[in-house]
Formats: C-alpha cells, structure tokens, sequence
C-alpha cells in the first residue's frame, strides 16, 4: 500500500509539491503501477541472469579524439534565456 | 587521547584525456561559455552516450597506483537527482560496480608507515558550472558537464588533520606521477569531501558524521577538520550530538557552515545506465594497462637512494614532483656530483622556488646550467657566495652563468701575490684589529676577512684568504 507521506516525499525529491486532491489521485495512479508490478514479481526469475541491454554493440567505445562541437548558438537555441552566452534561470542553490 | 577522530575523504580527480567521457568534445579547461557542448553532453533527447576508453585506461592506472583490484566487468549506472547542473536528470556513474576496489595509499608518520586503505575508485561524468549572481540569477555553463572523473573514497582510517593532508600529498603526487590527471586544485581538477566525527573512548560515545563538501584547497581541508574536530569534541563534552549534516567551509570566518541537514538527505534512486551496455573488458587491455605503469614517487625514492646515495629525507624530496626529479637527474648527467647537486637543488633552487610560490618548471634556465654554475665553484672559479649571487641572476634572467661571470667580471682571485697585496692593505688599515688577535680576540680573524672579501668585491678565493692573513697576522 502506498501512503501520503509516500508520495509526498517523492514529490519533495522531485522538487514538485501537490494539493490534497492532487495527491490522492497520485495514490490511485501509483497503485495502478504497483500492482502490474506484483504480477511481474510473480514470475519465477530464480536461475535468471538479469538483462540490462539487448542491443549488444562490438564496440562500445569511441575513441580519444576532439571533433567540433556545436557552435554556442546552436547550444543556446532553444532556451527561453540567456545572458553572456550562459542560459539564465531563477537562482537556485543547493 | 580521550577523543578520537576518525576522518574519510572522498576525492574528485578530473581525468587528462582529450575529449569528455561520452562524446567527443574537448576536454579543455574553460572557453567561452557553453562553447564545448554537443547533443550528448547536452543530454539532448535521443543522444547517445558512448564510453572514451582512455577513461578506463587512466582509471586501471589510477587503481593499479594504488594497489587495488581491478575490475573487468564495466557497468554504468544513473545517479538521479535535480539539480540544475545537471543536463540530464541524473549523472552517469557506477554504483554497483566500481572500476577500482579495495587497495591502500601509504602515509609516512613519525612512528612509522601507515596503510589507509581505499573503499573504492569509480569513474563518472562531472557536471556543468553554475555562476550564482546578485541579481537572483543562475547562469549555467555545460563545458564541464561530461568531463571525465574519478572518484576515490578512502575508508575511514585516517585520525587527524595532518594524516589527511599526507594521504592528499601522496595521491596528489601519484596521480601526477602516472599523468592521469594535471591535480590542479585552482582549476578544481581536484576536489575533496571530508567525513570526519569523533568517538570518546571512555565512554563510548560517538557524534554522528559531517561531511563537508568540495574543498579546493590542501589548506582548506586541514583547516576545516581542525575545526570540525573540535566542534565535535565540544558536543561530547557537553553530551550532545549532531545530525548527520552536509556542511561547507566559508574560508573568510573560517569555520564550517551548515548547507543541509538530515531532512534533505537524497535518494539518488540508482538505475541502470541503459544507453551504454555492460561488457567485459579483455583481460590483455588491462595487463597491458598494468605492465607499462611509469615509475611511482616511492619507487623513485628507493632508486634515487640507492643509485644516487642520497638520504631517505632529500631522495623524499626530489622525488616530490616527477618534474623536479627530472630537473636533478638531468643535472647530474651534466656533473657527475650527487651531493652537491642535490645541495644546491635543495637549498637555493627550492628555498627560491618556495618564496616565489613556483614549480620547477617555471625556471628560466634548465639543468644544463645548474651544472654549469655548479662546476664554476666546484672547479674554484668562482667561490661558494658567488655562485649564489650568480644563481639569483640566472633566477631573473635566465641567462647562462659563464656569461654572467664574464660580463660582472666575477672570477675568483686565487692568486697569492694579488692577495698579498689587499690583505697588507686590510692590515695596515686596522692596527686595532691585530692587538685585538693578540689578546686571543679570534672574532678579529673574522671582521679581518670580512674587509678582504670587501676588497676584492666578493671574489677573493676564502680559503686562501685565510691562510695568507693567518701567516701574516704571524709574522705582525
Ligand atoms: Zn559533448
């Protein structure tokens, strides 16, 4: 079961904060989600290796080599602002 | 000791190759902002990261350096936390499976060598730089973001401050030695996280642990435990405690500050890194790797001891930077004369360098001269106090020391007859000085040379100097 202060403190962690109503409905949504889970977990996975990946590359590396980034235009494209060639957001501190 | 202090660093070392770690933009420090991104180091929806070898590479190095097992099975996991600086949600790093585990870094105390073990070195992505200015604002700059690190996390062995900055030292010095990282703490190339609390070994209370957080300097560090350490012991004494915090150190009040407490404590929700597959890496990259390591600091050390029969002390510290080593065994090859050399190198070559805040390569002349200007007084061409002066010269301008003792006109004057004639002078001039000699007054022998060498402007030889006058004075 999942509790208020469960989601509550996933959204603190996500820096989100939510009414009652809204975190009630996330209780719901969460269960949903749980609950497929608990099917899964019912499968027998005991003489199974687990699969992180199944597109095996032969290699996976690049090498040591610089190429040409973007230009600092093209970086700063799509942010809604910037200042000297920096995107610019509210102050945050951690 | 009632109170014992139980101290664990995590350091970030930024790694020296040419590009990032998942894309292959430059690895330069600085340039205009956000000028060395791409889609990858962006974290751009459908960029794919692809791993740098030389990463693994300088970090088999690193752990092989210091003593620890190596790993041959890759895996990147996703650190997931929100932060600004970080592109895409979460740093790629490796939780499970760190590259490097286990292994030691041995500090030198005065009873004797200590091992402090290490937990573990991972490697990992550093994150963009964030400018926090007056106005409310935070500027983001994602050249850093996707530069390659290391992480190394000693366990909790080390017991005071001084036995902190000695561990820092010897890593600093290793990692320079192998050329894996350039360890500039002014260029934040190095940083360090200190765990640090206190156990009362009467009664078996301990406070609970502080971290403070990304300090760029050796001084800092030792600064910042001297002080948390005390802090702790206050508590104890007053039979408080303290949460187990986040702080920082404010070097303007010189004292830790507290950032965040128990409550903001992360969950960082490891996950598997899915865009870069886990492998195994051949064993031959890693004996390769293993088989070709440079000479380390204490290796050096035993050689310099036995091949130049210098003591432990001054093999310790010419072989304190891979560049100062060089510097006296590219001298030696030009003058086949260890001790000198290694006077001259540790004496005034250092004690300049030190005032001056500068590396050994700095110098504005090279070990050819060094040896040049040593055997000048060696050979008795110029005398001991003019090979310093002769050296301060060489300092400012680096010119070669044979000119500088031609151009000043600095040869020594050993010739009696020459001599002869400025100490009859110097005698003639202070009769006050050879009743004094007389009366047993051997302070006058002293003040006597000091008016010869004043004479010659520096160059009379000291040593016949001294003879001449003895026998004169004699013959008074
Ligand atoms: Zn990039």
């Amino acid at each position: 079961m999942i509790s208020k202060e469960d989601v509550s403190q996933i959204a603190e962690l996500c820096k989100l904060s939510f009414d009652d109503v809204e975190n009630d409905g996330f209780i719901k949504e969460f269960e949903k989600v749980l609950n497929l889970v608990e099917n899964i977990k019912e499968a027998d996975t005991s003489d199974i290796e687990p699969t992180y990946q199944v597109n095996q590359y032969k290699d996976p590396f690049i090498g040591d080599e610089v190429e040409e980034s973007l230009p600092q235009k093209e970086v700063l494209k799509n942010t809604v602002e910037e200042k000297y060639g920096y995107f610019k957001i509210l102050k945050v501190v951690d | 000791m009632r109170y014992k202090t139980i101290i664990g660093l995590e350091i970030h070392v930024e790694l020296m190759t040419d590009t990032k770690i998942f894309c292959n933009c430059t690895n330069e420090f600085g340039g205009e902002a956000n000028s060395h991104c791409c889609p990858v180091c962006l974290g751009l929806p459908g960029a794919i990261p692809r791993l740098n070898k030389r990463v693994l590479e300088y970090a088999i190095k690193a752990g092989t350096a210091f003593n620890t097992h190596i790993s041959n099975h890759i895996k990147m996991d996703r650190k997931n936390y929100f932060y600004a600086d970080l592109t895409k949600g979460f740093q790629t790093s490796q939780n499970e499976i760190p590259i490097c585990s286990e292994g030691y870094i041995e500090i030198e105390l005065e009873e004797g060598t200590k091992k402090v073990h290490l937990q573990r070195i991972h490697i990992e992505e550093d994150t963009g730089k964030s400018i926090h200015t007056e106005n409310d604002e935070t500027l983001l700059d994602y050249n850093r973001a996707g530069v390659p690190l290391i992480e190394i996390v000693s366990k909790p062995e080390m017991n005071s401050a001084e036995e902190a900055r000695l561990f820092l030292e010897n890593l600093r010095a290793t990692l320079k030695y192998i050329e894996v990282s350039d360890c500039k703490m002014e260029e934040g190339s190095l940083r360090c996280d200190v765990n640090i609390n206190v156990v009362d070994s009467e009664t078996g209370q301990k406070t609970r642990i502080s971290e403070i957080k990304n300090l760029n300097s050796f001084r800092s560090v030792v600064k910042s435990i001297e002080y948390e350490e005390e802090r702790h012991i206050d508590l104890l004494k007053k039979g408080e405690n303290t949460d187990k915090e986040t702080r920082r150190w404010d070097e303007v009040k010189a004292e830790t500050v507290l950032m965040r407490g128990k409550a903001g404590a992360s969950d960082y929700r490891f996950a598997v890194e899915g865009d870069i597959p886990p492998f195994i890496l051949e064993d031959t990259f890693i004996n390769e790797i293993q088989n070709n390591m440079p000479e380390l600091p204490h290796e050096k050390k035993e050689r310099f001891i036995s091949q130049y029969d210098l003591s432990s002390y001054d093999a310790g510290v010419l072989t304190q930077s891979r560049d100062l080593a060089a510097f006296f065994e590219d001298t030696v090859k030009n003058i086949n004369d260890t001790k000198l050399v290694s006077n001259w190198i540790m004496g005034d070559v250092l004690r300049r360098l030190n005032e001056e805040d500068l590396e050994i390569d700095s110098l504005k002349f090279g070990a050819k001269a060094l040896a040049d200007l040593i055997s000048l007084v060696k050979d008795g061409k110029i005398n001991n106090n003019t090979g310093k002066k002769v050296l301060r010269d060489m300092f400012d301008t680096g010119k070669d020391p044979n000119t500088i003792v031609k151009e000043q006109g600095l040869i020594q004057i050993s010739d009696e007859g020459e001599l002869e004639g400025m100490i009859d002078t110097v005698l003639d001039e202070n009769e006050q000085s050879i009743i004094d000699f007389k009366n047993g007054k051997d302070r006058a022998v002293g003040f006597l040379i000091g008016q010869i060498m004043k004479k010659s402007r520096g160059k009379a030889n000291p040593q016949v100097v001294n003879k001449l006058l003895l026998e004169k004075l004699k013959e008074r």
